[in-house]
């Protein structure tokens, strides 16, 4: 097998230097909408709301997936918003949960708003047993085939009918994509990964992004991309379907939120 | 606990010129540890830090303070002296347990108060011995004159040794400097001199299903059947947890005590083999009967389905048809009937042995968890009465809806191994 000479030198972070943002690892505008997803006692809570207005009046909703806050790196959030659903990958630590099932489908008129009243905690059990109707053979296949987990990294994100999710384990990256029927595996590209990194849809096309900014368009393959080199750790990806384009804001920009995002990412933006 | 200190000392001095008599009141106030080695502890609610300005005071005040062993604790003392004619300065000392002692040192009054400095005792502790003193007693005296002493009174607090520095909080561990760990990792290891002997000791009071926090409270696995928690500190704050507390629990004990190694942190998962019924995904743990099987599916020829709130049971399964029974097998902590089934299992490595704390079992081989802690093998999955062949709600017939849960289970144990993944804590 050609071997890549594609080393993904990803920014080191020590454990205790994860980012403190507010929102994990993306906000999504589509139609004049944003999403936002914060994580509360593992438990994602979903903020929607019009980018014109102040945060603050965005609705929550409390959503049956999250992730743990508790490994030796940092392993954001890893989901999508399209065709009216959530994609989610459930990460949450719960002796219920079961890999099979944790790739998560959510209908968004379907989830509660989340108030006061919300135990996010309690919300666990949905999160372990509900919407993972599409079997999540990368986890299975991933976890089967590893041992040591430390250098676990993972993302995802559709498009279309397709689901990509993106693996990084012990200096190894799969791409896996869902074509609506059934999983199919790439080739293994070594490379070294040691933290998280994002992927996002720009015209039909899967890019890769580094936790240091390097950034691959992934063409069966990932191929390096000119970049720009930052902190991803310390900012959060905006991905503006209405103008297609990306761009990355402070993490720590969300302190006020009775600023509209548009009125954040003006003062924030990184790029 | 309330201890009011107070010490009343009538003093004859006979001088050489005249002869007076002075009647003195001497008050202990206060006492604070300090030292370049002593930790900053934290409240088990993870509110905030121990207060580490005081550890001893007249108003019932103590608080626990932490050194690693070989460390070399220095205490301040403010004693109160009243009489009608305030002496300019006082000679104060403390006689601390097992020869750790303060030395002398003379203080100037302000009002009526004398403050002893911070000042180091006269020797360390020991080094690399784990300790717990209950009552770390200082006896304290004052003088006059510097040769003849007097009892000022006695401060005592509890005190933690670790065998070795603990190692540094983990940020994104969850492993934190709570009071409850430094109890455990020292009160149940008091003594140790060697890694092995502390690890051995701080297992044996896993084994005994009496995990007590801090306070006292025994802490559990499952009192609640579904307990969210899965962190270091909601256990420890709720005194109660699922797996992963447990595991987390055990580990943190011997970070305190400054042992930690790489990949120490297992967890467990049915290995996902095929079966004419679907893959196997869950455990069920000790004990769990096998009634009459309704062979809906050979492979797997039990069924159990889940009531509609099964997720609100709170000491028991619930549901709607069971051929499979949970029973009161492998205790947990605090908890004779612990909830057990499962989809994962979270234990700790150490030296290559496996320690599960939730039920307080070592297994010396990974082999020997499958045939020592699990009935059987298990999956779930969305069926009605039509799919199962099952009358499950007793009217005569066999519904297409509504849909419903299911539990597929075999007491097979050869259907299935273990799975297991390690991560470093």
């Amino acid at each position: 097998m050609k071997k890549f000479g594609l080393i993904l030198c990803l920014f080191f972070v020590l454990s205790t230097g994860f980012a403190q943002g507010k929102f994990d690892r993306k906000i999504i505008i589509a139609d004049s909408t944003f999403y936002a997803i914060e994580i509360v006692d593992q438990i994602g809570i979903l903020w929607v709301g019009n980018i014109a207005e102040p945060m603050d009046s965005a609705v929550q909703y409390i959503i049956p997936a999250g992730t743990k806050r508790r490994a030796i790196n940092y392993q954001p959030f890893a989901w999508d918003i399209n065709n009216n659903s959530l994609f989610a990958i459930n990460f949450t630590e719960n002796a219920q949960n079961d890999r099979s099932t944790s790739l998560k489908q959510i209908a968004l008129n379907n989830l509660e708003k989340y108030t006061s009243i919300n135990n996010p905690a309690q919300y666990l059990n949905k999160a372990a047993i509900e919407n993972g109707t599409i079997e999540n053979i990368p986890f299975i296949d991933t976890y089967k085939n590893n041992l040591y987990m430390d250098d676990l990294f993972f993302d995802m994100v559709t498009m279309g009918d397709s689901i990509y999710q993106f693996i990084a384990i012990n200096n190894n990256l799969v791409a896996w994509l869902w074509d609506g029927k059934s999983w199919n595996k790439s080739a293994s590209f070594p490379m070294e990964v040691k933290s998280f990194f994002s992927l996002y849809v720009m015209e039909n096309d899967v890019y890769i992004m580094e936790s240091n900014g390097v950034r691959y368009i992934y063409r069966n393959q990932p191929l390096v991309m000119a970049s720009k080199t930052f902190d991803m750790y310390n900012s959060v990806m905006v991905i503006n379907r209405d103008s297609n384009a990306i761009q990355f804001i402070k993490a720590d920009a969300f302190v006020n939120t009775k600023l509209s995002l548009t009125q954040v990412i003006t003062q924030n933006k990184i790029n | 606990m309330t201890r009011l200190l107070f010490t009343s000392i009538f003093l004859v001095i006979v001088g050489t010129v005249s002869a007076q008599n002075f009647n003195y009141t001497v008050n202990l106030k206060s006492v604070t540890f300090s030292g370049d080695d002593m930790v900053e502890l934290r409240q088990d609610d993870n509110t905030g830090f121990i207060d580490s300005e005081i550890h001893w005071a007249d108003d019932g005040t103590t608080n626990p303070a932490a050194f690693p062993s070989g460390s070399t604790l220095k205490s301040a003392a403010t004693l109160q002296f009243v009489c009608a004619n305030t002496p300019a300065e006082l000679f104060i000392r403390g006689f601390g347990p097992e020869g750790i002692d303060f030395p002398v040192q003379t203080t100037v009054a302000v009002g009526d108060i004398f403050t002893y400095p911070a000042t180091a005792a006269d020797q360390p502790f020991e080094d690399n011995k784990v300790r717990y003193f209950e009552n770390f007693t200082i006896n304290w005296e004052f003088s006059l004159d510097g040769t003849t002493f007097y009892p000022a009174g006695t401060s005592e607090n509890i005190v933690y040794l670790t065998l070795q520095a603990p190692k540094p909080e983990g940020g994104f561990s969850g492993y934190k400097y709570y009071l409850t760990v430094f109890d455990i990792a020292c009160k149940a290891a008091d003594g140790a001199t060697t890694d092995d002997a502390m690890i051995d000791l701080i297992w044996a009071d896993f084994t005994d299903h009496n995990v007590l926090r801090a306070d006292g409270v025994p802490m559990g696995y499952y009192i609640e059947l579904f307990s969210p928690n899965v962190t270091l500190g909601s256990l420890i704050k709720y005194a109660d947890g699922e797996c992963y507390t447990w595991a987390q629990l055990f580990l943190a004990t011997l970070k305190i005590n400054g042992f930690s190694q790489p990949n120490n942190y297992m967890n467990i998962t049915a290995d996902y083999s095929s079966t004419g019924c679907g893959s196997i995904s869950r455990f069920l743990v000790k004990d769990w009967t096998f009634g009459t099987p309704s062979y809906d599916c050979a492979d797997m020829p039990y069924v159990n389905v889940y009531a509609v709130d099964y997720y609100d049971a709170d000491t028991a399964y619930f549901y709607d048809y069971a051929e499979v029974n949970d029973l009161i097998g492998v205790m947990g902590q605090t908890a004779p009937n612990p909830a057990s089934s499962f989809s994962n299992h979270q234990i700790a490595i150490v030296n290559d042995k496996y320690y599960d704390a939730s039920y307080g079992v070592l297994y010396e081989t990974f082999d020997e968890i499958k045939y020592g802690a699990i009935s059987g093998w298990s999956r779930t999955e969305t069926s009605d009465e039509v799919g199962i062949g099952i009358d499950v709600n007793g009217d005569g017939d066999l519904d297409a809806s509504p849909d419903f849960t299911i539990l597929r289970a075999t007491s097979d144990l050869e259907a299935a191994d273990f799975d297991p993944s390690i991560e470093t804590w």
